[in-house]
Order: structure tokens, then C-alpha cells, then sequence
């Protein structure tokens, strides 16, 4: 534990300035909103700073000066200015935040497909399924090609935070929360759970390696990975186990409920006469709440089901998985 | 305007004070209107504590449509309908006892509280009704949420053809607490006639002084306003 | 010249204080007088002050190495949720309403007492229930859930019994707030002296009439959320907990549905005493009556619409986040309002360097860089890399302590003469300002740059690079509590040593000061005649002694 406290304060100590290090393709221009507030705000506490110091000194109540001047007791013109004035500037930060964010919290779509990685969260230790079925309790991920992770909890919430990308999400139980991000310097950085989740909270801690390229990364990937080890694999049994062929085909054949294939970003019309596209957070409730969403012309007979939370995220990489093999 | 003028307690026979004109008022009228307002600032958080709980109901519902619709079948509308019935009827004879403070018909007014007193009470045994016989057959809140067979037999065929939706404990949080709730208001509500009642019969209230039984009588409207909206949204949809 | 002017102290007080009238203990703790109420308030909050000190001290000990100095983990989670839930249920949220307001309102409206004396009394017990309460969570073992309860973790078996207790608190220390806030809105409404309109008010009422809205509004969605916390704790209800069906994100809307307004609860009075002082140590009208008392308004309305910004990376939806960004946007205009104002009102002014407008003087520089700092929160891209850093804590104990407590001491000051008829000793008072502003800033300035850095706020242990902030922060805080210190004992030492107080020592035009120091039971004989609000010409310093008179009094 202490070799990743020593870790997150080398890569601390190596930060040059107060900020950490920019390590993702946002990093840089949220630093420039930080920058642009900071500045303003600056400005304004040295205005009131000032004008403090100012009036003090020369209004002080004295000898020779003990009634204050004349001076209006309001002025619209006056007031509408240091209205105005902020909140011109409150919008454009608006504007500037609100861009810069879209970008953070989209991602880019550097590099191709991303590359997907299931993340589960528990006190206190963070688990990486990564692509090609190697589980880790490190994040790996490549240089300039966009990750997206898939964040759930078994326990409580937590946090993933990467100080030196600038983005931090919750891990909530009962959901999958995507986040997505390009790194953009090869290295490695610490990860730090940020919300409170008991104990050992301040020492959840991990890292993320960002290979220098693809093949890095799949060396890395390749050792020592077990193919039953592999979420895809995991899911496909849990598939046959629990009895979803039963209901559900995988070649297209209408049974019971609607087929499998190609379920994944499918565009589905609901009973209510709404139209959803199938992602991560839907397929966990139509697995977790099948009554919730029901697909239009099937009954609504599909049974909850209690999974563990990894057979859950199993289930969810495996249906995904039918969609992407041509 | 020295101390002689003062009036530190309200001592009605000496100062010509009415004995329920607190020491910091002038006169009885602000006294009332201030207790009116009072009263009103009260409902209005009182609302939001309901706003509270139907929150909950409406995000819910819309996570699990589905456990909503199968289970406002365990209610049945005609013992809710019959409550509604009875505390509209109760609000009537509040206004009415409202009415008759004002007017100084001291007979009147006691007959309209006790009128109020019983209906109140007759929605409690009701509301008692249902509950026991739903915990009778284990429809508890939550994970006590364990049916017996001959409750779920008696459901209607529309909800016995579906599947259980999970989670129906929920539901019945939901119900218990909503109900409940608004149960533990109608209780207060009939402890606090019964205090009016003893004010009337010792003739406190007339023209001049009625304000304790308006403030009671508007808490009361409240307390039915909110059935009127807990009705539907449990027994019918 | 009015009526309220007949008042002003006659040597020889016929009539005897609120202080003298009536004895013994019974007479404290069952009193109806508004005064008294707000003097037992007074002593509550200033222990609640000492006990939620006391956890931080520890806390900052603690911080003193990497791996953690004095504690285990599960002591130290205990003590900041402590800490915090002190701080903010029994002394912030209470504190200048319920302490000073509670004294002042009636003296400021001529009136004899607030509208619903027994009301204010159970509020007060209330407190004392709730207060009690917590004093039992921590013999019940203490929590660690962090004050802003997030479920599943603080609805989890293993929290054990302290948690359900703390609930019960929570729930019945908001009815006490509710119900303060009620009996202030009431009591501004209908309890005015003839010749004060709306526009005529003194602005600390105009802040506590704001203040009561959001109580009275907000308070109660927080007693719910507590009692369905409780039951689901107690029944696995399947509300918030997911493992039962629940949503633990619904609670967090619950949750601060409440908190964020409640953080107006702590600042609108904190503002309203500054307003009052800035203009008497100034000794001109206060600058733009209308816009300070209007912006109370709207921070409170508008602070209704924006707590989703605790929730930038909860997960909620985007939409949800932007519209949140935007409002929480606009609710720093009326600050900035405010500000100017304030400082406007100096413009040309004759500056008196008293205590309290020192303490004022340094509020207006930290609540600058608390509410600037609270701007970066608000934008989003700035939000999610200092979202639960020490960015946020060092942003809080900004508005909080900063502005919010120092803006307390100066009321207390300020209020001090008329509450206990005596003069505090000025100079023990300075000193104290002095150094409550630079053991401020030295504790949570370095906090800042630690969440900048990448410290998350909740750590018992953190990254050895990140020791020197720490332990400055850790110094800093035997400053504060120093300087804290000294100002107790110096408001001590003049209950017995200070000179007595004349009815006006400031020179105020508000009614408080046209009653005698301090007050009899009655406050004023006849019902006062308002004075125009801040209206300074008819006064004029007689002496140490006398303090100021207006112009014309016999
Ligand atoms: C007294 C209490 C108080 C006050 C007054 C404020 C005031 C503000 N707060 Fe703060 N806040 C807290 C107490 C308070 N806060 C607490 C306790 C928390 C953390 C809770 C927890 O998680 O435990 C918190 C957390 C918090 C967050 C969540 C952070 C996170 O967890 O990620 C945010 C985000 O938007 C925020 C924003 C603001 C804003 C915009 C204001 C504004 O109202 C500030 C307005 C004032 C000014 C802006 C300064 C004056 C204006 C000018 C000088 C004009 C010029 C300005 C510009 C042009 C910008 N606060
Ligand atoms: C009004 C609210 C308030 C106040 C006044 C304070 C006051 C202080 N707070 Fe606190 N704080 C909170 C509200 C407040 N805090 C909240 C809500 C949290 C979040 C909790 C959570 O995460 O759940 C928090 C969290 C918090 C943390 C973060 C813990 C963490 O995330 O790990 C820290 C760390 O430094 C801290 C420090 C301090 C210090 C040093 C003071 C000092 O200002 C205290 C100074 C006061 C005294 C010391 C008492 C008076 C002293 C005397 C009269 C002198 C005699 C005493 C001595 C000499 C010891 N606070
Ligand atoms: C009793 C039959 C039955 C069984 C067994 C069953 N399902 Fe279903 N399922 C259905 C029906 C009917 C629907 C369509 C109605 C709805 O959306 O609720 C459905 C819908 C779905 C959907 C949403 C599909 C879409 O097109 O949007 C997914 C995903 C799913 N099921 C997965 C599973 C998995 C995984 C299992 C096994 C662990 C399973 N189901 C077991 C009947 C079944
Ligand atoms: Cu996991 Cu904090
Ligand atoms: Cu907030």
C-alpha cells in the first residue's frame, strides 16, 4: 500500500507549478477554464482588496475628519454596472466551462474504436477488465486512443479519480456509468478514490499505465492471460446457465423475447411508444428491472434476475461482444 | 411612560385586557392575524415535508412502472373512496365550526367539533382495517413484504395473469409511510379538537377571539387536501 | 424628539434589566423572554463551537504526518463527520439567527418580544434534544458516514446504532430551525413599529427574513429524507439502499435539496450583520438600501434551484448538470452585489476601526475568496478534477469560518454591550481579530493548493509529497484557536471588569440602541416610532459614559 502512496507523491513531487502534470487530451484546456477564472477572480479580489485598503486609509475616522463627506446613498447606474459587469463575465465562463466540458465528459474518439475497459469497485480496491480478457487491478490503456470505462460498484460508492487527466467520475452500485478519455503521455499515473467509502478510503489507491502504443499494450495483455478468465467468456456461461436461450436467440429467430443478436446499440421501440438505443445502462436494467423498459409487442413476463455483480458486467460484455463479431 | 404604565403580565381585570391578549400584542385583532400567518408558514412546510415523500413516490414510479401498476391491486379503491367521503365531510363541519366560533353559537360549535372528532376517528378505523388486514396477510413494507396465497388468490385476474414485478416491497414503503404519515396527522389532528372542544365548552371562543379554532380548522384542510391527492395516486392509477 | 428617544438611560434605571428580572435557574430555562432565550442560545452554540473545534484540532494533529500522527482510519473518519455535523447542525445553521437574531429582532422592530414567545422557547429545546442527541452518538460509539450521509455506505448494518441516533438528531434539530424561521418571518411581518415599511427595515431583518424562507421551506425535506433514512435503515424499505431496489442517488437530491440552501441559511444573516456594521463604522446610510435587501431575496429563491452541483460526477444526467452549472452561475450576482455595496458604502465615509468592523473588514477579503472559489466549483469543467478535494473544504471553511464565524464575532461584539451592559476591552479585541485572520489564512490557504495538487478532502493518510501543506495548514490552526481564544476571554473578562455600557456606545440609528443597556424585561415601555433606517444626522457622542443621543432628547 505505501509503494502506491509513494507512487501518487512521486508523480506529485515531478508536478512542475501548483497544477499536476497534463496527461490527457483535456487536461490542457481545462487548465486554460482554471486559468481563465483564476485570473478573473484575481482581478475582482484584488478590486475588493484594494478598495479596502483604500478606504480605510484615507476615510479613517480621525481627528479633523469625523463626519463622513457627502456622498449618494445610491446610484441605479453605479449598481446595474456591478451587476452587469459579473455577470457578462459569469457567462461567458458558462460558455467556456460548459464546451470544454462536453469534451471531457464525450470524449474525443482518438485512435479509432476505443478501447473498452469494465471497471468494478470495491472497498477498497479498484478491478480493470480489459479487452481481450485480461483482468487486472491496475488500468491499462494506450497513448492517444480513446479509453472508455464502464464503472460499477459492488459495495458502496467510489470514486475514480486521475488528477494528472482531470477527470474523475462516481462508481455507483446498481449502475454502469461510462467515462471516457484520451491520454495523451505514456507513463504512469496514480489513481485515487475519491468518495468516501470507510476505512481504508485514502488508501484505495491505484494507477493507470498508459502504453506508449497499441503493441505495448497488447504484450501486455497477452501474458499470462487465461482465456477463462475473460468477462466475455464469463458472460457467455452465465448466458447458458441462467436460461436466457430459453427466451432469447442469438441467431435472429423471434422465441419468447426478442433476439440477442445484434442487440447492442440496436434502436428499440418500447411499449410506451418511446425509442431508446441499447447501451450498457439500459441492457442493466432490462437484466436488473425487466418491467421497467418493455419492448414493443413482447409481453412483460421476463424475469428479474439476482446476478452478482460480475456476472452482471459478464452479461453485459458478452451481448455486447455478439454485436461487434460481423 | 414610566414603570406604573407598564404591563409586564396581562392581567385582564385590572388593564381591560382580554385574558388571551399575550403581553407584547396591542390588541387582539394583530394577535389573530399574526397566529394566521403563523399558521400558514406552518402548512407551508408542512407541505414540503409531503413534498418529500411525494417526490419519492413520482421517481419511483417512474424507475418501476411496472410494480405500481401490479400493486395498487392489494388496495381496494372502495374503502378509499369511503375515506375520502368521510374527510371531506370533516373539512365541511371544521369550516362550519370556523363559522359558528365567529358567530359566539357556543352549542353549535361543540356539536360541529364533535362531528369533525368522529369522522376523523371513523377514517382511523378504516385506515385501521386495511392495515391489518394487509399485515394479517404479510403485506409489509420492504423486505417484510412476504404475501400470503389467499391474498395474492384474491387479486384480480388482470394482475394475477403478470409475473410478480421484483421489488414490491418497495411499493409498500412507499404506501406505509405516505398513509402513515398522513395517519399520524389525522391523530394529531384529533387531539388537537379535543382541546378545542375543552376551550368551547369553558366559552373561550366568540366574535372577538376564534383564533385557535381557525388555525385548527386550517391544519385540518391540509390534512385532507393531502388524501385528496394520496387517494388516486395509491388506489386508482 | 420621538418617543424612543424619551428612553435613553436615565442614571438611575427604575426598571431592572431582563437580566435581573426574575432569579434563579427555573427562571432561565423556562423564560418566554426573547433576550433570555437568546443569551441560552448563545451559551449552547459557543459549546457546540468548543466541541466541533476540538474534533478539528485532532483532525489537524492527526494530518500532521503522511501516514496519519495520532489516530487509526476509523477514529479519524469519525472524528470530520463529527467535526462537521457539529459545525453545522448545533453551531452554523443555529448560530447568528438563533443567538443574535433571537436577541435583537424585537429591540429592532420596537417590539416587546418575537410573535410567538412559546414557539421560540420549544425551538430552543428543540436544539437542546437534538443537540443532546448527537452527545449520545458519540457514546453510542460515534459515526463515520461523513455528514453528508450517503447511502448505501450510512445505511449499511455495520454502522451500527449511532447512526439511527444521529438521524433522530438531525430530524429534530431541523424542527427547532423550522420553527425559529417561522416565528421570524411572522414576527417581521406583523410586529413592525408605526412609520416602518418594508423599505424601512433594518438589513440584518431583511437577511433574517430571507433566511426564514429557506427554513421554513427547506428544513422539512430534510426531516423527511432523515426519517425515510431511518426507516430504511431499520426496515431495508428499499429506498435509498440498492441492494433492497432503492437509489442512492435519489438521496443525495434529498440531501442537498436541503444542504445547499442551508449554506444561505449560514451566509444571509452573517451578511446582514454586515451589513449593519459596515454603515454604523462608517457612519454614512448604508449604500443602495434596496439592492442588498432585494439580493437577500434572490439568493434565497435562487438557492433553491442549484444543489445539483454537489452532484457534477454523481452521475446524473448531463442536461441536469448544465441547467445546475448555469443557476449556480447566476446565484453569485446578488453576491456580487452586495459586496460593492458594502464597500460603497465606505466610499467617503469616517471609518471607525472598532473590533467588529475589523472583523468586517477582513470578511469582505475571505468571503472574496470563498465565494470566487465557490465559482470554480460551479463551472463544471473546473468541478470534476476539484470536486471532494481540499479545493472544496479549503472553499467551505472559507464561507464558513471565514466569512460566517467572523461574522458572528463581529455581531457578538457588536451586540455585546447591549446584551450584557458592558464594554468589552478593545484592545484584547483587535488583537484577537488580528490573529483569528492570520491563523485563518494559514490554515486554509495551503488547503487550497493541496486540493489543486491532487489531495482528496476525507484522507487519514495522504501522499508524503504533500506534508509541508499540510502542516502548515496544521499550525495555522493553533493560531485560529489562539486568536478564538482570546476573543472567548476577553468577552469574558468584561462581564466583570468591563465599563458599563451606555445605551448607543456605536452611535446606531436602529431601535435596539434606543433601549436602555441591557434591556428590561419589556424592552420599551410604549411602542417606539421608527427612526428612517441608518439615518445617522440627529446623533451626536456625548461621552464614554453616555454614549450617543439624538439631537433634541430632554
Ligand atoms: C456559508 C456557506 C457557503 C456559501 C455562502 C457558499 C457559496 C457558494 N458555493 Fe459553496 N459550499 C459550501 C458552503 C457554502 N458555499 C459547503 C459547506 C460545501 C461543501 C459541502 C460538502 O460537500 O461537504 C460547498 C460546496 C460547493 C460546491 C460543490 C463542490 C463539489 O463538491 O464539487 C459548489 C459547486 O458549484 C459550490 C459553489 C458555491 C457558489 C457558486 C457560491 C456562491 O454563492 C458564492 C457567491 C459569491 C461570490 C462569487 C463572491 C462575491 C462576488 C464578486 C466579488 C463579484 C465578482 C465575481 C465574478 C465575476 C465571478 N459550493
Ligand atoms: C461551521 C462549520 C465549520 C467550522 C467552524 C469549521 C472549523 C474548522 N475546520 Fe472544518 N469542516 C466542516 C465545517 C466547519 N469546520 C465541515 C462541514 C467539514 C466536512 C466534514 C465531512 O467531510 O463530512 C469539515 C471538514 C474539515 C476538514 C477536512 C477533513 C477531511 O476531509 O479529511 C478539516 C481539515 O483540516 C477541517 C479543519 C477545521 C479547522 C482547523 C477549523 C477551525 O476553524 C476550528 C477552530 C475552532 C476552535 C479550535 C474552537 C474554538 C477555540 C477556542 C475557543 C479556543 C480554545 C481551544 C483550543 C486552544 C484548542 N474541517
Ligand atoms: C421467460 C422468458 C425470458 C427469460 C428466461 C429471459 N428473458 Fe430476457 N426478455 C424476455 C422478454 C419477453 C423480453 C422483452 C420484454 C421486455 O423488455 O421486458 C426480454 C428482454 C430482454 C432484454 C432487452 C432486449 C431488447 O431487445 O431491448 C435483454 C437484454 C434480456 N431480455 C436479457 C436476458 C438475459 C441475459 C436473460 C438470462 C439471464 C434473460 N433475458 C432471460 C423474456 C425472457
Ligand atoms: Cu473507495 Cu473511497
Ligand atoms: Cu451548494
Amino acid at each position: 500500500m505505501s509503494g502506491h502512496l509513494a507512487r501518487a507523491g512521486g508523480s506529485l513531487a515531478a508536478t512542475t507549478g501548483f497544477l499536476p502534470a497534463r496527461a490527457s487530451s483535456v487536461a490542457a484546456e481545462v487548465d486554460w477554464v482554471f486559468g481563465f477564472v483564476f485570473w478573473v477572480s484575481l482581478f475582482f479580489l484584488g478590486l475588493i482588496v484594494g478598495l479596502t485598503l483604500l478606504f480605510v486609509v484615507r476615510y479613517r475616522r480621525r481627528p479633523g475628519r469625523l463626519e463622513p463627506e457627502d456622498s449618494p446613498s445610491h446610484d441605479t447606474r453605479l449598481e446595474l454596472l456591478w451587476t452587469l459587469v459579473p455577470l457578462a463575465l459569469l457567462m461567458v465562463l458558462f460558455g467556456l466551462s460548459t464546451r470544454t466540458w462536453l469534451r471531457m465528459v464525450r470524449g474525443d474518439g482518438a485512435g479509432g474504436t476505443p478501447l473498452e475497459v469494465r471497471v468494478t469497485a470495491r472497498r477498497w480496491s479498484w478491478w480493470f477488465d480489459h479487452p481481450g480478457g485480461r483482468g487486472a487491478p491496475e488500468l491499462h490503456v494506450v497513448a492517444n486512443r480513446q479509453a472508455e470505462l464502464v464503472l460499477s460498484s459492488v459495495d458502496v460508492i467510489h470514486s475514480l479519480w486521475v488528477p494528472e487527466f482531470r477527470l474523475k467520475q462516481d462508481a455507483v452500485p446498481g449502475r454502469f456509468i461510462r467515462m471516457s478519455f484520451t491520454p495523451t503521455v505514456a507513463g504512469s499515473y496514480p489513481i485515487l478514490c475519491t468518495e468516501y467509502c470507510g476505512t481504508d478510503h485514502s488508501r484505495m489507491l491505484s494507477r493507470v499505465v498508459v502504453h506508449p502504443d497499441q503493441a505495448g499494450f497488447d504484450a501486455w495483455a497477452r501474458e499470462g492471460a487465461a482465456p477463462a478468465a475473460s468477462l466475455v467468456e464469463h458472460g457467455k456461461r452465465v448466458f447458458a446457465q441462467r436460461g436466457c436461450v430459453a427466451c432469447h436467440s442469438l441467431d435472429g429467430t423471434r422465441r419468447l423475447g426478442p433476439t440477442v443478436k445484434g442487440l447492442w446499440r440496436r434502436r428499440e421501440r418500447l411499449a410506451d411508444g418511446t425509442e431508446i438505443v441499447v447501451d450498457d445502462e439500459y441492457l442493466r436494467e432490462s437484466l436488473v428491472k425487466p418491467g421497467a423498459k418493455v419492448v414493443a409487442g413482447f409481453p412483460n413476463v421476463m424475469p428479474p434476475l439476482v446476478l452478482e455483480e460480475r456476472d452482471l458486467q459478464g452479461l453485459g460484455a458478452y451481448l455486447q461482444s455478439l454485436s461487434e463479431r460481423p | 411612560m414610566s414603570a406604573p404604565s407598564r404591563a409586564p403580565s396581562p392581567d385582564a381585570a385590572s388593564a381591560g385586557r382580554s385574558p388571551f391578549l399575550a403581553h407584547h400584542f396591542e390588541d387582539l385583532a394583530a394577535q389573530q392575524d399574526t397566529a394566521r400567518l403563523g399558521i400558514w408558514l406552518f402548512l407551508a412546510s408542512e407541505v414540503l415535508f409531503f413534498g418529500g415523500l411525494f417526490t419519492a413516490y413520482a421517481v419511483f414510479r417512474g424507475n418501476h412502472p411496472e410494480l405500481f401498476r401490479y400493486a395498487h391491486h392489494f388496495l381496494d379503491w372502495r374503502l378509499g373512496a369511503l375515506n375520502t367521503v368521510v374527510l371531506i365531510g370533516s373539512s365541511l363541519s371544521a369550516a362550519w365550526a370556523v363559522r359558528l366560533a365567529q358567530l359566539g353559537r357556543r352549542r353549535g360549535l361543540e356539536l360541529a367539533i364533535l362531528v369533525t372528532i368522529a369522522l376523523a376517528a371513523t377514517f382511523m378505523v378504516v385506515k385501521y382495517l386495511e392495515y391489518s388486514h394487509k399485515l394479517h396477510h404479510g403485506v409489509g413494507w420492504g423486505t417484510s413484504y412476504r404475501p400470503s396465497a389467499a391474498i395474492l388468490a384474491s387479486l384480480p385476474d388482470a394482475a394475477r395473469a403478470l409475473p410478480a414485478p421484483r421489488h414490491l416491497g418497495t411499493f409498500f414503503a412507499i404506501y406505509y409511510l405516505m398513509t402513515g404519515l398522513h395517519g399520524i396527522h389525522v391523530l394529531a389532528g384529533i387531539g388537537l379538537f379535543g382541546w378545542i372542544l375543552r376551550r368551547a365548552r369553558a366559552g373561550h371562543f366568540g366574535p372577538g377571539y376564534y383564533a385557535p379554532v381557525d388555525a385548527v380548522a386550517l391544519y385540518w384542510h391540509l390534512v385532507d387536501l393531502v388524501w385528496i391527492y394520496l387517494f388516486p395516486l395509491f388506489y386508482l392509477i | 424628539m420621538t418617543t424612543a428617544a424619551a428612553q435613553l438611560p436615565a442614571p438611575e434605571r427604575p426598571v431592572p434589566s431582563y437580566l435581573e428580572h426574575g432569579r434563579g435557574i427555573r427562571s432561565w430555562l423556562f423564560t418566554l423572554d426573547h433576550k433570555r432565550i437568546g443569551v441560552m442560545y448563545l451559551l449552547a452554540i459557543g459549546a457546540a463551537l468548543l466541541l466541533g473545534g476540538l474534533f478539528a484540532m485532532v483532525l489537524r494533529l492527526h494530518l500532521w504526518t503522511p501516514e496519519g500522527a495520532l489516530v487509526s482510519n476509523d477514529a479519524y473518519n469519525k472524528l470530520f463527520t463529527l467535526h462537521g455535523a457539529v459545525m453545522i447542525f448545533l453551531f452554523i445553521i443555529p448560530g447568528i439567527p438563533a443567538a443574535l437574531g433571537n436577541f435583537v429582532v424585537p429591540l429592532q422592530l420596537g417590539a416587546r418580544d418575537l410573535a410567538f414567545p412559546r414557539v421560540n422557547l420549544l425551538s430552543f429545546w428543540l436544539y437542546v434534544v437534538g443537540a443532546a442527541l448527537f452527545v449520545v452518538t458519540l457514546v453510542a460509539g460515534g459515526i463515520d458516514t461523513g455528514w453528508t450521509l450517503y447511502p448505501p455506505y450510512s445505511l449499511e448494518e455495520a454502522r451500527g446504532l449511532g447512526l439511527l441516533v444521529a438521524l433522530a438528531a438531525v430530524f429534530v434539530a431541523g424542527f427547532s430551525s423550522i420553527l425559529t424561521g417561522l416565528n421570524f418571518i411572522a414576527t417581521i411581518h406583523k410586529m413592525r413599529p408605526p412609520g416602518m415599511g418594508w423599505f424601512g427595515l433594518p438589513l440584518f431583518l431583511w437577511a433574517l427574513y430571507a433566511t426564514g424562507i429557506i427554513q421554513v421551506i427547506s428544513t422539512p425535506v430534510l426531516g423527511i429524507t432523515a426519517a425515510m433514512g431511518f426507516l430504511d435503515r431499520l426496515f431495508h424499505l428499499g429506498l435509498f439502499m440498492p441492494e433492497y431496489g432503492g437509489d442512492p442517488v435519489l438521496f443525495q437530491h434529498f440531501f442537498w435539496f436541503y444542504s445547499h440552501p442551508a449554506v444561505y441559511i449560514m451566509i444571509l444573516p452573517a451578511m446582514g450583520v454586515v451589513s449593519e456594521v459596515v454603515s454604523v463604522f462608517s457612519r454614512k446610510p448604508i449604500f443602495g438600501y434596496r439592492f442588498i435587501a432585494l439580493s437577500s431575496i434572490a439568493i434565497a429563491v435562487i438557492g433553491f434551484l442549484v444543489w445539483g452541483h454537489h452532484m457534477f460526477v454523481s452521475g446524473q444526467s448531463r442536461v441536469a448538470s448544465l441547467v445546475f452549472s448555469f443557476l449556480t452561475l447566476l446565484v453569485a450576482i446578488p453576491s456580487a452585489i452586495k459586496v460593492f455595496n458594502w464597500l460603497a458604502t465606505m466610499y467617503r465615509g469616517a471609518i471607525v476601526l472598532k473590533t467588529p468592523m475589523v472583523y468586517v473588514l477582513t470578511f469582505f477579503a475571505i468571503f472574496g475568496v470563498g465565494g470566487l472559489t465557490g465559482v470554480f466549483l460551479g463551472a463544471l469543467a473546473t468541478d470534476v478534477p476539484l470536486h471532494d478535494t481540499y479545493f472544496v473544504v479549503a472553499h467551505f471553511h472559507f464561507v464558513m469560518v471565514g466569512a460566517v464565524m467572523t461574522a458572528f464575532l463581529a455581531g457578538l461584539h457588536y451586540w455585546w454591550p447591549k446584551m450584557t451592559g458592558r464594554m468589552y476591552s478593545e484592545r484584547t479585541g483587535l488583537v484577537s481579530a488580528a490573529l483569528v485572520f492570520v491563523g485563518f489564512n494559514l490554515t486554509f490557504v495551503p488547503q487550497f493548493l493541496a486540493g489543486v495538487a491532487g489531495m482528496p478532502r476525507r484522507y487519514a493518510t495522504y501522499a508524503p509529497g504533500l506534508v509541508v501543506h499540510n502542516r502548515l495548514s496544521t499550525v495555522g490552526a493553533f493560531v485560529l484557536a489562539l486568536g478564538l481564544g482570546l476573543a472567548l476571554a476577553g468577552l469574558l473578562a468584561s462581564l466583570r471588569r468591563g465599563r458599563r455600557a451606555p445605551a448607543n456606545p456605536w452611535g446606531a440609528s436602529s431601535l435596539e440602541w434606543a433601549a436602555p443597556s441591557p434591556p428590561p424585561h419589556d424592552n420599551f415601555a410604549t411602542t417606539p416610532r421608527a427612526p428612517r433606517p441608518y439615518d445617522y444626522a440627529g446623533l451626536r457622542f456625548v461621552s464614554e459614559e453616555e454614549g450617543w443621543v439624538r439631537e433634541g432628547t430632554p
